[in-house]
C-alpha cells in the first residue's frame, strides 16, 4: 500500500494546498468515479461529464485551502458537481438528449431474448426521459438518493437545505415519475422482473 | 394500474444504473487534468508575484508625482497655461453694477475675480 493510500481525505486535502499534484492524485483515484457518474446521471452525456469531473478537480486545486477538513470531503465533492451540472444545464436551451450513449453502458444479462432485451432498454430510457423532465431539484434529489444511494439527511447537508425540503422534494419526484410512468403499460411488467 | 412503490423504486435505480468507470478511463482523465493543471499554472503564478504588481503601482505613482511637481512648481509651465487661459465674463442680477470674470487656465489653476464698476 502506497503512502497515499494510507492518508485521509483531509491529510491530502492538506497537501494539496501545498500545492501537491500527487496528493490530487490520490483523491482523484478515490473520488473521479463518484463525480463522474453524478455527472453523467444528471446531464445523460458522457462528455459533458467528463467536463464536470474535470472541473469539480480543477476546483478542488484551486480551492483545496477553503475545505474544511474536519469535515468529509466527499459531501463538498458532491456539492460542486452538483453545482456544476446545474450550471451546465441552465446553458442549455435546449437539453440535449444522448440516450444513446447511456445504453451503450447498460448491461443486457445473457438469459434475456433480444426482444426482451429491447423492451427492458425500452424502459429505461421512457424512465430516463421522465427524470430528465423533472425540475433540476427534483432531478438531483432522485440521483443523489437512488444512485448514490445518500441518505436524506446527508443530501440536505449537500445542498444546504433542510431535511423537510429534500423529503418534498423526493415525494414531488416520485409522483412525477409516477404518474408519467403509469402511461407507459409494461413498466409494470419490466418492473416485476427486476424484482 | 398504479406502480407501487417497490416497482417504482427498481424502475428509477435500474434507469440510474450507471457503469464502473475504468482504469483507463480514469487515467485518461488525470492525464488531461494534469494537462489542464498545467496550462493554468504561469498566469496563476504571474497573478500572485506581489513584485510586478508594486513596480507597476510605483510607476504610476512616480508619473503622476512629476506631473504635479511641474504643474506647481515649474514657472514656465504655467505662464504657458496663463497665456492660453480662457475668460468667462459673468454679469449677475445686482443693484450694483458688479462684472465678475472667471480664468480657468488649464489644467488646473482657476481665478475668480470680482470688479466693482
Amino acid at each position: 500500500m502506497s503512502l497515499l493510500e494510507e492518508l485521509s481525505d483531509a491529510e491530502l486535502v492538506e497537501r494539496v494546498c501545498q500545492s501537491d499534484l500527487s496528493a490530487l492524485g490520490g483523491l482523484f483515484d478515490r473520488h473521479y468515479a463518484q463525480v463522474y457518474r453524478t455527472a453523467l446521471a444528471v446531464t445523460q452525456d458522457s462528455a459533458v461529464a467528463e467536463d464536470i469531473a474535470q472541473d469539480c478537480f480543477l476546483k478542488l486545486y484551486r480551492y483545496a485551502d477553503s475545505i474544511d477538513t474536519t469535515l468529509p470531503l466527499a459531501p463538498w465533492l458532491y456539492r460542486v458537481t452538483v453545482n456544476l451540472s446545474y450550471t451546465w444545464i441552465s446553458r442549455q436551451k435546449k437539453r440535449r438528449v444522448s440516450l444513446e450513449t447511456m445504453v451503450d453502458y447498460l448491461m443486457s444479462p445473457m438469459w434475456l431474448s433480444p426482444d426482451q432485451v429491447a423492451e427492458r432498454q425500452e424502459v429505461q430510457d421512457q424512465v430516463r426521459r421522465a427524470i430528465q423532465e423533472l425540475n433540476f431539484n427534483q432531478q438531483i434529489v432522485v440521483v443523489l438518493h437512488y444512485m448514490s444511494g445518500l441518505s436524506l439527511e446527508e443530501i440536505a447537508d449537500i445542498l444546504k437545505c433542510p431535511v423537510g425540503t429534500v423529503k418534498s422534494r423526493l415525494y414531488y419526484a416520485r409522483e412525477n415519475l409516477r404518474h408519467k410512468l403509469n402511461s407507459v403499460n409494461w413498466v409494470h411488467e419490466v418492473a416485476h422482473g427486476f424484482v | 394500474m398504479d406502480l407501487y412503490d417497490r416497482e417504482l423504486d427498481d424502475v428509477i435505480k435500474l434507469a440510474l444504473q450507471q457503469p464502473a468507470v475504468s482504469v483507463q478511463q480514469k487515467q485518461r482523465a488525470w492525464e488531461r487534468l494534469e494537462r489542464a493543471l498545467e496550462m493554468e499554472s504561469p498566469p496563476l503564478a504571474a497573478a500572485a508575484e506581489p513584485l510586478n504588481r508594486g513596480w507597476l503601482l510605483a510607476r504610476i505613482v512616480r508619473a503622476v508625482g512629476v506631473y504635479l511637481y511641474q504643474l506647481v512648481f515649474e514657472e514656465h509651465r504655467y505662464e504657458q497655461a496663463r497665456r492660453d487661459r480662457h475668460t468667462y465674463p459673468y454679469s449677475g442680477f445686482s443693484p450694483a453694477p458688479v462684472r465678475a470674470g472667471l480664468d480657468l487656465m488649464m489644467p488646473f489653476r482657476v481665478t475668480v475675480m470680482h470688479q466693482v464698476l
